[in-house]
Order: C-alpha cells, then sequence, then structure tokens
C-alpha cells in the first residue's frame, strides 16, 4: 500500500506537483533523520543531510526511471550526503572488516547514564562502513540486496559487516544486556 | 565447520536471509553446541535492545527549512528543445574563441580582397586616372608665375 503511494507521489513529483514533495518528506523524514544522525553524530549536520537529501530528490526525480526503486533511491541519496559531510572531516575508508570500532568508549565510563543512551552512544562507536550497514537492516529492516544497492557493495560484504558488527556489539553490551534482562 | 561460521549463519538467520537448506544444518548443530545457543540468544537480546531504542526527534528548524524550500522549475524531464538546446551549448562551448578567431580572419581576408579589387579595378581604367588628371584647375598665387607647361614636341 505505502509503496503503491510513494509510487504515485513520485509520479506527481515528476509531472510538477510540488505538494508531493512535502508529503514524502513527511512520509520519510523521521527514519531518514535517524539514519543521518546515528552516521554524523550531530544534529545540525543530520538536519542538513536531510535537507540536501530531498532538494536532490526534487530535483533529479525525474531521473529515477523505476518508481519502486524510490525508497532505496533516497536512502543512497542521504547515505551519499552524510559521506561527503563526514569526508569534510574524517578521512572515510576501510581497512579491516573485523576492526569495527572507530572509537573505543569503555563501558564503565558509561556508567549512570541511561540504558538507551549507553546503547546508542556504543552503535555510534562503530566504524561507519559497519555503522551504516547495521542502521539499515536493524532500523529500516532492508534485506541485504537492497543494503548492497545502496552502499554499492557486495551482498557478501553487507553480511559480513552486520556480523562483525552485532557480534562486537553484542559483546560490548553483554553486562548491560543480561543486567537489563535480570532486573 | 567451526562456530565462528555457525555465528555468522545466526546472524543471517535472525535477518531471514538464510535458506531453508542451511537452517536445517544450523538448527542440527544449535541442538549439541551451547556456545552457539548462548550466541544466537545474544543477538536476539540485541535485536530487541536496538529495536526499544526511542527514534529521534525531528527538529522542527528542518520542518521550517523545507517548508521554505520552493523547488526549481526543472521537476520533469528535459524537453525535446532543452535537450538541444544544451546539445549546442555543448557543442559551442569549446569552440566559442576558435569561432570568434575564424571570424576575425574571415573579416580581415575580406577587407584585404576589398581593397584588392579597389585597386585592380583603378589600374584597369587608365583613361579616367589621365582625364581626372588633365582636369585639375591651374591655380594662380600672387606674385608667382605660373608653371609652364612644357610643351610637347
Amino acid at each position: 500500500m505505502t509503496s503503491t503511494t510513494d509510487i504515485e507521489l513520485l509520479s506527481k513529483l515528476q509531472n510538477g506537483d510540488s505538494r508531493s514533495l512535502g508529503e514524502l518528506y513527511e512520509r520519510y523524514k523521521g527514519p531518514l533523520y535517524a539514519f543521518c544522525l546515528h552516521m554524523l553524530r550531530d544534529g545540525a549536520k543530520a538536519e542538513d543531510a536531510v535537507h540536501d537529501t530531498f532538494v536532490k530528490v526534487a530535483r533529479q526525480a525525474y531521473t529515477l526511471t523505476h518508481a519502486g526503486a524510490f525508497r532505496g533511491w533516497l536512502f543512497q541519496i542521504a547515505r551519499n550526503e552524510t559521506l561527503m559531510i563526514l569526508r569534510k572531516t574524517q578521512p572515510v575508508h576501510i581497512e579491516d572488516e573485523e576492526d569495527v570500532w572507530e572509537s573505543q568508549t569503555p563501558l564503565t565510563l558509561l556508567e549512570g547514564n541511561e540504558r538507551t543512551e549507553v546503547v546508542r552512544t556504543t552503535l555510534l562507536s562503530l566504524k561507519v562502513h559497519h555503522r551504516e550497514v547495521l542502521l539499515l537492516r536493524e532500523f529500516e529492516g532492508m534485506s541485504y540486496s537492497d543494503i548492497a544497492a545502496i552502499t554499492g557493495s557486495t551482498e557478501s560484504t553487507v553480511k559480513s559487516r552486520i556480523f562483525h558488527a552485532r557480534r562486537a556489539l553484542a559483546e560490548k553490551l553483554a553486562p548491560l544486556i543480561y543486567d537489563g534482562r535480570k532486573s | 565447520m567451526n562456530c565462528t561460521l555457525y555465528h555468522e549463519d545466526v546472524s543471517r538467520y535472525i535477518d531471514r536471509e538464510l535458506d531453508e537448506g542451511r537452517i536445517a544444518v544450523l538448527f542440527a548443530h544449535l541442538a549439541g553446541c551451547t556456545g552457539c545457543r548462548e550466541f544466537l540468544g545474544a543477538m536476539m537480546e540485541l535485536r530487541s535492545t536496538l529495536h526499544w531504542l526511542p527514534a529521534p526527534r525531528v527538529p522542527a528548524t528542518l520542518d521550517r527549512r523545507m517548508q521554505s524550500f520552493r523547488p526549481g522549475r526543472r521537476k520533469s524531464a528535459p524537453a525535446l528543445l532543452d535537450r538541444m538546446s544544451s546539445w549546442w551549448n555543448r557543442r559551442l562551448l569549446v569552440p566559442v574563441p576558435a569561432l570568434a578567431g575564424t571570424a576575425l580572419l574571415l573579416l580581415s581576408a575580406a577587407l584585404v580582397s576589398f581593397s584588392l579589387w579597389q585597386g585592380a579595378r583603378r589600374a584597369t581604367a587608365p583613361g579616367q586616372q589621365v582625364m581626372y588628371i588633365m582636369s585639375l584647375p591651374t591655380v594662380e598665387v600672387e606674385g608667382i608665375a605660373p608653371a609652364q607647361t612644357p610643351s610637347i614636341q
């Protein structure tokens, strides 16, 4: 149902109806903002990334020939925007698939914080290429093939990154997860 | 097969990306491996923990920025005329200086040709030149005797 309506909205946008852009924004602003915020770890930068994503959607809607692929296309634009912003401040490169942490934050340093904050901070400590695949899988429920198309990698790479990211997160959060289950 | 490979299968299983055949193999292994069962439990707990994270609130400033955003004119495929115009722009963008140089060269060549043609025309009409010289008026200046026209003998 949703995808059909997305197609209709995109079709209207392609025909010059600018109000449909507003409807698409209302529909996707939450997931896109969450994705950009988790990628960039900065509210103002995430805001810029979402804004620029929709500006590009408005200007390049006519280039999308397969309207059913709108959601993936939208996240692909957002991902490129976030990487562009990240590259301005830090180099983004892949070294080792198994080395998942960008910054080490021992769990002891996070004691006293809210449980959700600890989980979020740990998630944000993952390297960007591990973080993006996990975000798209866990929060957007995307398939490995969709994630591979968005990130320009293979399904095998996506599978491997998700696995390593999950394993590292589970190890680091184990005390918290199991404490939470007991209480 | 060591447990690390089963751990990868566990990750794919919870993502529903593992085929039926592999699921059967995985569950046969899980039945006899405590470590992998614990790993499956940890993965499920992690997923549940991540899913319970509250979604961040979209800032009102972003809503306002988007409300004030007005998409430009180009929202549909470029018309044929536009596409042709851009084709011409692309074609003309690089050779503009060359085109200007060529035009200047042609203009110079035309001017030179015109002057040569004028010169040639004068040369081919000597009678007119003689008539012109012969018809020059004789000017008398006070105190100076007019020059004697040499007589042709």
